[in-house]
């Protein structure tokens, strides 16, 4: 399932970014080239070749981990994603981290003390995060904490703190209201007044077995918080100037970098696609229903 | 009649819903004797259930006791701190529900479901001495393979023996009272018999009373001594099963036991005409009275109070008010 | 089970009673008549798509208060010609960058072009991009959802097709749609139509899975009703309300999809102007003119709070399972 779901990925993004005008080397090299230099190249990046034949040989290339030479910048795709990756990474994991520690406890307690004062705090502060776009928040911090915090580049950790806060901030609102939901939800089950019955405490049964319930689809959403993450991190990264994999992909729109698009954007969907498949396994692993079942 | 080990006094459980004030129990009583086992019957919605959760201490929101007294061994439950009241629960009172597929918890193995009740209850307890104690009980209440079973999943295991696993765990610290809510209804005809069977037997080994909440009077004939009729929140009748079997009272009652199928008989299945009325609006007379076959004039107008038929059994109804001047007896 | 004597027993006592009160069988008939007549006031009102908005304005305020909100704001920017004195694009450089006044609400930007104003008319934006992608992503996610639920040897295909869409990270997908076509507004609703599609096709496809084994639906089909008319006719009407929250529900994803899309320099173009591209404009102010960042955030924050606050209410009354 997965492997079809990324040719798919591969295919649609080839096709796309075929159609668009404009000849590769003209944009690679100027204008000034020899004609034979120009078409010795053609030869050797198969240009001359019909679409359907280059997406093969590109399909083949990238299985071998190369995603060809950006145009702009004449280095190797993959060398430069390696590069970056791991910038936003660190980010993308703090981030996620920062969401977890607040957006976890915010919906448990918002759905154990349900319509109190703190739980319309949190859910207010969680609506606002995912009801207002990341740049601007981000921007507000920026002039808030100028001089305080580095606001722009990826020097230190320090540098981090700001764009993690804007990223994770986001991600935070969905898992808090996701957590409180479910749980309210798991909360009304038979198997939780069993456990009242036996004279568990109120928070005992929350915590044993309510909670662990709970985050089944919190799990799930996890994963798909990978995507979300990753696309906030293209924002998050022009903001604030981070050499990540984002900005690697707004560069090459903005420079007409093809090679460099297409491998971006092809590696960050297949980050994305094993983010699930862990969140599967993962998932599995919690819930007992699936592991006995057993790939069902 | 003595102290009883439970008694009910009086109690009222409302609920504030949207649409208006349910009262769920309406001034209701129970006496419940160490040992005995006792029937409360009735169709849906006549507020069995909820009179089994007001004494546990389980109504949701907006559910509330508003009144009256449910007195444990002496100690007014209403009244006591709720850390108090939870020492009993599951300890000298416990509970089996009717929903034996949905009761447990899906991630937790069942072994270490029964083991927190005693756990939690015994505190001298250590796991290992619980888990031996849990597998002994497994085997108490016919679970085949009881050390194997001991770390599965809810969803590994049959109905039946879901609700041999409910029945261990209300068990495993010796209760004084079990409170069976419907606990055969979701079963096989073949399983609830057996289930009802080790019920019976529980109760006899270890002296345990027993809240047996049925629609069924089949079980209740089976299985109780004495036996309370409930419609629409209030008592109806109420006395030893022998006795109200025999000389059934109250119109409702002999509408239910019309109600179950008889085998020798081929007469057409009686049924009670009309449906449980709405909670939210009863009838101002006797609540049954739209209902009831008998009904008079007076019926329409107020309610009957509970009178002594014979010593022990009440029926509500004025075909059994004793006449002006009679002596009660 | 009761013998017949004792039904006797009872039934001879309930006679004489009868007697005794002169109580005919049509009073008797009357007085349950009128009983169960005035229980039908207490019946539940129909659960009608019309009672539930009326439920749910009577009992979230905040819901209530939002729709109020979003009719002002659409108000607000549809009639934004009759509202405001000034031109959007009317360049005055002798009015740069002017605070928050009585003459400029909002202050100026740094072309000296009326903050508020730009608002305004920037919202025409925002909204026709709220609106126009997410009907007609839905109306493509709600034929394929019900195509892909009911027939299915087209399950297989839709649904990786989805998968593949909804694998890709949303803004990265936008990002090379309008680089493939060109940025321009049109555009925009066309990459966003093209990505929004997929999550509607989920839901409905679920809703169709278990729509379809119900019983109203199997008699349709018992009865030789035709697929086609199944789905339009059977299934479509039941996955309304949750189709209202979804709609409700993505129009803000929308909006902010095109704010990253403008900020990122492939979404609204200058000098039409949406309030993403307006905080985006102000970055190099927003320092010293800190209205020029924070007015339009405020914009979008409001607008898209209220749907969401709107969207969180209709799902509580319209279908409180999916969460």
């Amino acid at each position: 399932m997965t492997i079809p779901v990324l040719i798919g990925v591969v295919f649609l993004i080839f096709v796309m970014l075929s159609v668009v005008p404009g000849d590769p080397l003209t944009v690679m090299m100027g204008e000034k080239v020899k004609v034979d230099v120009i078409e010795r190249l053609s030869e050797s990046m198969h240009l001359n070749d019909p679409w359907y034949v280059r997406f093969v040989w590109y399909l083949w290339d990238a299985l071998h981990g190369d995603f060809g030479t950006s145009y702009k910048l004449m280095r190797s795709v993959t060398s430069l994603i390696a590069n970056a990756f791991p910038k936003t990474l660190m980010l993308a994991v703090t981030a996620a981290a920062l969401s977890w520690i607040i957006g976890i406890p915010a919906g448990i307690i918002s759905a154990v003390k349900k319509n109190s004062l703190a739980d319309h705090l949190f859910m207010g502060a969680a609506l606002c995060g995912v009801s207002i776009p990341a740049f601007s928040v981000g921007m507000i911090l920026q002039n808030l904490f100028n001089g305080i915090l580095p606001v722009s580049g990826f020097a230190s950790p320090r540098h981090l703190i700001l764009p993690a806060l804007v990223l994770g901030w986001n991600a935070a609102g969905t898992i808090a209201r996701l957590t409180r939901s479910s749980l309210l939800e798991v909360l009304e089950d038979d198997y939780i007044r069993t456990a009242r019955a036996k004279g568990l405490a109120p928070l005992s049964v929350i915590l044993r077995h309510g909670l662990k319930n709970s985050l089944l689809p919190v799990i799930t959403m996890m994963a798909i918080q990978i995507s979300s993450l990753l696309s906030g991190a293209v924002i998050t990264e022009t903001l604030f100037s981070i050499p990540g994999i984002g900005r690697l992909a707004v560069d090459a729109i903005n420079s007409r970098d093809m090679p460099l698009l297409q491998g971006t954007v092809i590696f960050t969907t297949a980050v994305i696609i094993a983010g699930n498949l862990a969140a599967d396994i993962l998932y599995s692993v919690v819930d007992p229903r699936i592991r006995v079942e057993g790939g069902k | 009649m003595g102290e009883a080990l439970l008694q009910i006094r009086d109690l009222h459980t409302n609920f504030y819903t949207r649409e208006g004030l349910v009262r769920a129990v309406d001034g209701v009583s129970i006496d419940i004797e160490a040992g005995e086992s006792v029937g409360i019957v009735g169709e849906s919605g006549c507020g069995k259930s909820m009179t089994a959760m007001s004494l546990m201490g389980l109504l949701k929101r907006p559910g509330k006791v508003d009144e009256g007294r449910i007195l444990f061994d002496g100690q007014d439950l209403t009244a006591m701190a709720s850390g108090e009241r939870r020492r009993l629960m599951g300890n000298r009172i416990s509970m089996i529900f009717q929903e034996p597929m949905t009761s447990l918890n899906p991630v937790t193995t069942v072994g270490r479901q029964v083991r927190e009740a005693l756990l939690l209850h015994r505190k001298d307890m250590s796991r290992a001495q619980a888990r031996d104690r849990v597998i002994e009980v497994f085997q108490l209440v016919g679970i085949p393979d009881a050390a194997k079973r001991y770390g599965e999943y809810p969803h590994q295991l049959s109905g039946g023996l879901r609700q041999r696993v409910m029945i261990a765990m209300a068990m495993v610290c010796d209760p004084a009272l079990l409170i069976a809510d419907e606990p055969t209804t979701a079963l096989d005809v073949t399983i609830e018999a057996q289930i009802l069977h080790l019920m019976k037997q529980l109760q006899e080994e270890r002296g345990t009373a027993v809240m047996m909440i049925t629609h069924n009077l089949g079980v209740v004939a089976q299985f109780c001594t004495r036996l309370y009729v409930m419609y629409a929140g209030k008592v109806m009748e109420s006395g030893t099963v022998r006795e109200i079997f025999k000389n059934v009272c109250h119109p409702y009652t002999e509408g239910l036991m019309r109600s179950v199928p008889d085998m020798k008989s081929r007469e057409r299945l009686y049924n009670i005409r009309g449906m449980v009325p709405s909670m939210l609006h009863l009838p101002r007379g006797c609540r049954f009275c739209p209902r009831c076959p008998y009904s008079m004039a007076r019926c329409f107008e107020r309610e009957p109070d509970l009178y002594e038929q014979s010593p022990g059994h009440f029926v509500r109804c004025f075909l059994f008010e004793p006449e002006k001047g009679e002596e009660k007896p | 089970m009761a013998s017949f004597e004792q039904a006797a027993s009872l039934a001879a006592r309930a006679a004489v009673a009868s007697v005794k009160e002169r109580f005919s069988p049509e009073e008797r008939t009357a007085a349950i008549e009128q009983i169960e007549e005035e229980e039908l006031k207490y019946l539940p009102a129909p659960d009608t798509i019309k009672t539930k908005l009326l439920t749910m304005c009577r009992e979230n305020r905040a819901a209530a208060v939002s729709a109020a909100v979003l009719a002002v704001m659409a108000f607000a920017i549809i009639f934004a010609d009759k509202l405001t004195v000034y031109d959007p694009n009317a360049v005055n450089l002798m009015e740069r960058l002017l605070p928050p006044s009585g003459a400029h609400w909002c202050g100026t930007d740094d072309l000296g072009r009326d903050v508020f104003t730009r608002i305004l008319y920037g919202g025409r934006v925002s909204l026709l991009v709220g609106v126009i992608p997410t009907t007609i992503s839905m109306v493509i996610g709600v034929i394929l959802g019900m195509i892909s639920g009911y027939i299915r040897r087209t399950e297989a295909v839709i649904m990786r097709l989805a998968d593949i869409v909804l694998a890709f990270p949303s803004i990265v997908l936008a990002m090379v749609v309008m680089y493939t076509l060109g940025a321009t507004t049109t555009n925009i609703f066309i990459a966003l139509s093209m990505i929004g599609w997929a999550k509607t096709a989920r839901v409905v496809r679920s809703q169709t899975l278990s729509l379809r084994e119900q019983e109203f639906v199997e008699a349709a089909r018992g009865m030789g009703v035709r697929k086609w008319t199944i789905m339009f006719r059977h299934i479509l009407p039941n996955c309304l309300p949750s189709l209202i929250v979804l709609f409700t529900l993505n129009i803000p994803d929308a909006i902010l999809s095109e704010a990253n899309l403008s900020f990122l320099g492939v979404g609204t173009q200058p000098p039409d102007s949406s309030w993403g591209l307006m905080v985006s404009q102000a970055r190099t102010f927003a320092q010293s003119s800190p209205w020029m960042l924070i007015f339009p955030s405020l914009a979008i924050l409001i607008m898209v709070l209220s749907l969401n606050f709107l969207g969180d209410g209709l799902r509580d009354v319209m279908d409180p399972h999916t969460r």
